[in-house]
């Protein structure tokens, strides 16, 4: 009896688009373009700023354009699913914590969280004025 | 009773050049896992058909395969879970020795390179008593070492099939189970498996082997952990040398 072991292969590019969970996780990974986008836009709204108020109104302008609204809603959204899906994993990457002689359980983790996102949003609403 | 259409990947060292399908009509009872209608098929239609299993309670983790796409313990895979049509496959990302049986060499070589035994800190002779250990010290590794080794993780880990040379998510979970207990002090003799690029780096995070493990070990924690220690001790080798 001889060996041959047969070995099956693995589509190097489109290996992703064979499950569900392992689409949602490069999904995951996209998101981050989307963060850097954003940054990006920050960024160059700080040059503009400093470039002087004719040029920093102008950037306003066309962030409130309706091609500059679309642009940032696209953002927010994948912001959004960036901020869920990397919520959902931080029990994985967070070290056994123990309160009141109990082991802090993912859903609190998960939970405390949330609870900092809103905190955070809260004060920065706060803070433009529009709370 | 209720029949079901099983295929089955096939496959013959001897006379096959690649796998091929082949399908049987099994009759199931109600209360019937997927490993209960392969031994039908071998008692009663192909005594040829080759598989591994052993416990038939998920205890020896032999009967990993792949059942309808998703790596599963064959033995925990109730029919009555799944469609009229089940497909089955020897577990992805190992080659295929026979039918349904893989290659396991890679992985009994990893494991085997990462110590996954008690290294003790001292030697003591039996005489001074048994190495102990508090409940809250046991917590901090018990469920790694729930581990099976049946390998559903690495049939689950895209990284795995992309970068064999990855030590992968059992090996590097029972490493830091072994690193994290308390009797044990061969943290330094397993490094060289577990912080070099393709133990705990090589990992980008997918999740799949914990979303897969029938036993709950959560290797994707183990390994995520794994990578803020070895950071930790790459910093400390330069910041405080003696402690090395």
């Amino acid at each position: 009896m001889s060996r041959r072991p047969y070995v099956r292969e693995v589509p190097r590019f489109t290996w992703w688009l064979k499950k569900k969970f392992y689409t949602e996780y490069m999904m995951r990974e996209a998101t981050c373009i989307a963060v850097a986008l954003y940054s990006a836009l920050l960024i160059i709204g700080l040059i503009r700023l400093s470039e002087g108020q004719a040029e920093y109104t102008a950037y306003l302008e066309a962030m409130r354009s309706p091609l500059g609204l679309i642009l940032q809603l696209i953002i927010l959204a994948f912001a959004v699913y960036h901020t869920i899906t990397w919520f959902k994993l931080a029990p994985k990457g967070m070290p056994p914590m123990r309160f009141k002689d109990e082991k802090v359980q993912p859903k609190a983790i998960v939970a405390a969280h949330y609870a900092g996102w809103v905190g955070v949003s809260l004060v920065i609403l706060l803070f433009v004025g529009l709370v | 009773m209720r029949e079901i259409q099983l295929e089955v990947l096939r496959y013959s060292p001897e006379t096959d050049s690649e796998p091929r399908f082949e399908t049987f009509q099994v009759p199931c009872q109600e209360d019937w896992v997927v490993l209960d209608a392969i031994n039908h098929v071998k008692d009663h239609m192909d005594s040829s058909l080759t598989y591994r299993w052993s416990c038939h309670m998920a205890v020896c983790g032999s009967c990993g395969m792949m059942v309808n796409g998703e790596p599963v313990l064959s033995c925990k895979a109730f029919i009555r879970d799944y469609p009229d049509k089940i497909r089955v496959e020897p577990l992805a990302n190992f080659p295929i020795e026979k039918d349904l049986v893989v290659v396991m060499d890679d992985f009994m070589e990893k494991l085997k390179a990462s110590k996954p035994y008690i290294i003790p800190k001292e030697e003591k002779s039996i005489d001074d008593g048994e190495y102990l250990q508090t409940p809250l010290q046991l917590e901090a590794f018990k469920q790694y070492s729930m581990c099976i080794n049946c390998m559903l993780c690495y049939a689950a880990c895209p990284q795995y099939a992309l970068a064999p040379e990855f030590v992968g998510p059992a090996a590097l979970a029972l490493t830091y189970r072994y690193n994290k207990d308390s009797r044990d002090g061969g943290k330094a003799e397993r490094a060289h498996m577990f912080s070099k690029s393709e133990g705990v780096w090589e990992c980008s995070f997918v999740g799949a082997c914990s979303e897969v493990c029938p036993k709950h070990v959560d290797p994707a924690a183990a390994i995520q952990l794994g990578k803020v220690e070895s950071a930790v001790d790459y910093f400390k080798s330069f910041l405080m040398p003696w402690s090395r």
